[in-house]
């Protein structure tokens, strides 16, 4: 390396450590633990810190943010630094119980479902997808019960041989995922019919999108049903005993 | 160059979206074969005899490691009750007597916990009341006395809740009317209780009601805790004021001339027309505001010559401030050829004189799947409504027959249309000219369920069609949907009524003007025959 490329190098290296020192200054910080997230911090030009021994005082300068207003055809946050980060939460998450306990001779359905509502002023809207952690997903020690096989496309309809047990859940919703739409119509997939209790998939331990838009929804936000299902049939043999799906539903910003 | 690069990369990195992913796991529990667990043994806390004739009982609550169901109240070797709740009034007992009582809880595959702890407790042969020191100054009451802690009366519309509360326990009796006389109607509470809930119904609205509540001890002392008067409230008014009726904006050179008819809802304070030359106005402040008063017509001059097409939304104005879903129209320069040609398939904004929807013999839909992507919700035709007068029709109802006179509806179920989809445009074929059509915004709903226009009475029989239109954000076409409607009276109409539009057409006009015509040469006729009577009558007198 010549002695000119070094220092045009050096130069690089200079110019591009000034920039970033400029950036992360404008950009501000996030920080977060647990229990809170502060989405902007500022650096100030005044105020300070006073205090008595009645009171203490914090002031700054130059944060007149004058909050957030919507109307149906907009969505305002005016003032200082309201447009830092996209508001994205996800609601409704809790364990869930399958309504029957199942066992005997004739097999049989059991039920449970979990509604979940996703807040977001993201102006490209968000996923919400599901995983397993197992697969299968229902596990009990040594033992499973097999997850629901669709085959590729969702099934209109929940169908369990006399032999299966099998776990699978659908889907209903404003921005439900096409994989569970058209079941009305009678072919999942196709469509933009819905109908309750069509169009049946098994979990994964691959995200798998169950519904999206792409437009915000604050502050009413949008919710998804996911219905799980076990269906056991009369000669199905599965060992006793109580079994487990942990699952993940996650909501993204797109 | 490498400054550049440096620096677009950078950038390049910053300026990606900035934001958070929700994720949350939980568990599904599924139980396979029996469980032989039972919940956990409740703790019987209390057994109290209220009065001669009922004994309060209140208990812990039990666990289950599946799902529990309820508990078992027992009394001596006797179930008194199944109750999901940890208290029960027992009020099948009777005076000095002694009860034993036990509680045991239950899952849903029905296994029994222990028994709990039993209590015995005797209900009480005479009235004893409790006594204090200073009767006027006692907070707990006495056999004198009745401490109320809480009165509260909450109307409603037809009901009125009222909650009250004692320092010990009272049976109430509610009294009221629409004078003092309290006639219309009285309840009266089965259980001595520190806090009763209860409601008086089939309550006229915006009614004022006189009332009383009698609180009754257990040991006979009957005293009136509250009296007074209360309101009950007037319904919502309704949410929206219909839109005006046959709206059209017709081209003459560079002007638009705007007409529309009110209907006839006395509540109507005005109508505002905005324009836009971007898109149908979706409300009243999205465009230019070109009109607004009570008058039927207007002229948007020298608008063609800068602007084509331009579109036009009408709202009404209620007194309360209601704003309507709006009436559209559009206006094309002559010079220029309206989209689609009027054949009711054009891809762009453009119903009210550019597109007259054809009438159809069943209900249809049509999606567009250039314009369609998955994640588009579009309605199917059984989540398209029209409502009148209460009664409700699917587009997929083969025979939709709407009162001529009255104003209807139509709406779709919010959650059956993908928020990011623009517009939605209701129009209705006028059923006595088939190249006229009036077409109407479908705007959500006051509570966010239906996206909805209320489309005013046209006063006109005959066939009709009602066309739906979908658009993007591009304001193109992604789904239409269309249901024949007719216009007819009832059969039990008393008799037909006169529409001016099909009156005042054709061989009607003439047969109008005959008549008035001959009417006015029969009047002269007579007028002229009294007074010649009259001049005779005057020639004989002065004889």
């Amino acid at each position: 390396m010549n002695q000119l490329h070094f220092v045009s190098v050096l130069q690089s290296f200079v110019l591009t450590t000034l920039i970033l020192s400029v950036v992360s200054v404008g950009f501000a910080q996030v920080r977060s633990s647990t229990n809170y997230q502060i989405e902007s911090d500022s650096v100030n030009v005044g105020g300070g810190y006073s205090s008595s021994t009645n009171y203490q005082q914090e002031s700054t300068v130059g944060e007149v943010a004058t909050g957030q207003s919507t109307s149906t055809s907009y969505s305002l946050r005016a003032g200082y630094q309201q447009m830092q980060e996209i508001f994205l939460s996800l609601a409704g998450v809790a364990d869930l119980t399958m309504d029957t306990a199942l066992g005997g001779l004739t097999g049989g359905t059991s039920n449970a479902s979990g509604t979940y509502t996703v807040v977001t002023d993201n102006p490209a809207g968000y996923q919400l997808t599901i995983e397993a952690q197992n697969a299968p997903a229902m596990q009990k020690g040594p033992d499973s019960i097999a997850d629901y096989d669709d085959g590729g496309a969702a099934d209109v309809a929940f169908t369990v041989g006399a032999t299966d047990a099998l776990f699978g859940y659908t889907v209903d919703g404003v921005n439900t995922s096409q994989y569970f739409l058209g079941g009305g119509a009678g072919t999942c997939g196709i469509g933009s019919g819905d109908g309750s209790f069509n169009c049946w998939t098994g979990l994964d331990t691959t995200p798998h999108t169950i519904a999206q838009s792409s437009s915000a929804n604050q502050p009413d936000g949008a919710t998804t049903t996911v219905h799980f299902r076990m269906g056991i049939g009369g000669n199905a043999f599965v060992v006793a005993g109580e079994y487990v799906a942990t699952t993940t539903i996650t909501a993204l910003p797109l | 160059m490498k400054y550049l690069l440096c620096i677009g990369l950078l950038l390049s990195s910053v300026t990606s979206v900035y934001a958070q992913t929700s994720s949350s796991s939980f568990n599904i529990r599924f139980l396979y074969g029996s469980d032989m667990t039972p919940p956990t043994t409740p703790v019987l806390n209390s057994a109290t005899p209220i009065s001669t004739t009922q004994i309060d009982l209140d208990w812990s609550a039990s666990t289950d490691n599946y799902t529990l169901q309820g508990y078992v109240v027992t009394r001596g070797t006797s179930t008194v009750a199944t109750t999901t709740l940890t208290s029960f009034s027992d009020t099948s007992v009777v005076a000095s007597t002694t009860y034993t009582y036990s509680v045991r809880a239950f899952d849903n595959s029905f296994n029994y916990s222990s028994s709990s702890n039993s209590i015995a407790t005797t209900t009480p042969d005479v009235v004893v009341a409790p006594v204090a020191a200073d009767p006027d100054n006692a907070t707990e009451g006495t056999v004198a006395r009745i401490v109320t802690r809480d009165v509260s009366i909450s109307p409603g519309i037809s009901t009125t809740s009222l909650a009250v509360e004692t320092a010990r326990p009272v049976r109430l009796t509610v009294r009221w009317g629409r004078s003092t006389d309290y006639e219309l109607g009285f309840l009266v509470s089965e259980l001595y209780a520190k806090r009763h809930v209860t409601a008086v119904t089939d309550l006229e609205p915006g009614t004022t009601y006189e009332y009383e509540i009698i609180a009754e001890t257990p040991f006979g002392l009957k005293s009136v805790i509250s009296a007074g008067q209360f309101t009950t409230l007037n319904p919502a008014v309704s949410t929206a004021p219909p839109n005006v009726v046959r709206f059209l904006a017709t081209a003459q050179q560079d002007d638009v001339q705007l007409s529309w008819q009110l209907s006839a809802d006395e509540n109507i304070s005005f109508v505002r027309v905005v324009r836009s030359h971007l898109g149908f106005p979706a409300h009243p402040q999205d465009g230019a505001i070109v009109y607004q008063g009570t008058k039927r017509a207007f002229t948007d001059s020298d608008i063609l010559s800068e602007y084509s097409p331009v579109y036009y939304t009408a709202f009404t104005y209620s007194t309360e401030g209601k704003i309507s879903s709006g009436a559209v129209a559009v206006a094309f320069a002559q010079s220029d050829t309206p989209p689609g040609g009027g054949d009711g398939d054009s891809g762009t904004l453009g119903p009210a004189g550019s597109t007259v929807p054809v009438k159809v013999t069943e209900a249809t839909s049509t999606v567009e799947q250039e314009r369609y992507t998955p994640d588009m919700r579009v309605p199917e035709l059984s989540e398209l409504f029209i409502v009148q007068s209460g009664i409700e029709y699917s587009f997929l109802n083969p025979d939709i027959v709407l009162r001529p006179t009255d104003s209807f509806i139509v709406q779709i179920p919010v959650a059956s249309v993908a928020g990011n989809l623009k517009s939605i445009i209701g129009t209705v074929l006028d059923p006595t000219n088939n190249t006229l059509s009036y077409a109407f915004l479908l705007r959500i709903n006051e509570d966010k369920t239906y996206y909805q226009a209320v489309i005013p009475a046209l006063s006109v029989v005959g066939d009709s069609v009602l066309e739906v239109v979908i658009y993007d954000y591009e304001a193109l076409t992604v789904a239409t949907y269309k249901a024949p409607i007719k216009f007819a009276q009832p059969a039990d109409a008393p008799e037909a009524v006169l529409f001016p539009d099909v009156f005042f057409q054709g061989p009607n006009l003439i047969l109008l003007g005959s008549t008035l015509l001959g009417a006015v040469l029969l009047t002269l006729l007579l007028v002229l025959r009294h007074r010649r009577e009259d001049k005779g009558d005057e020639d004989s007198a002065d004889y």
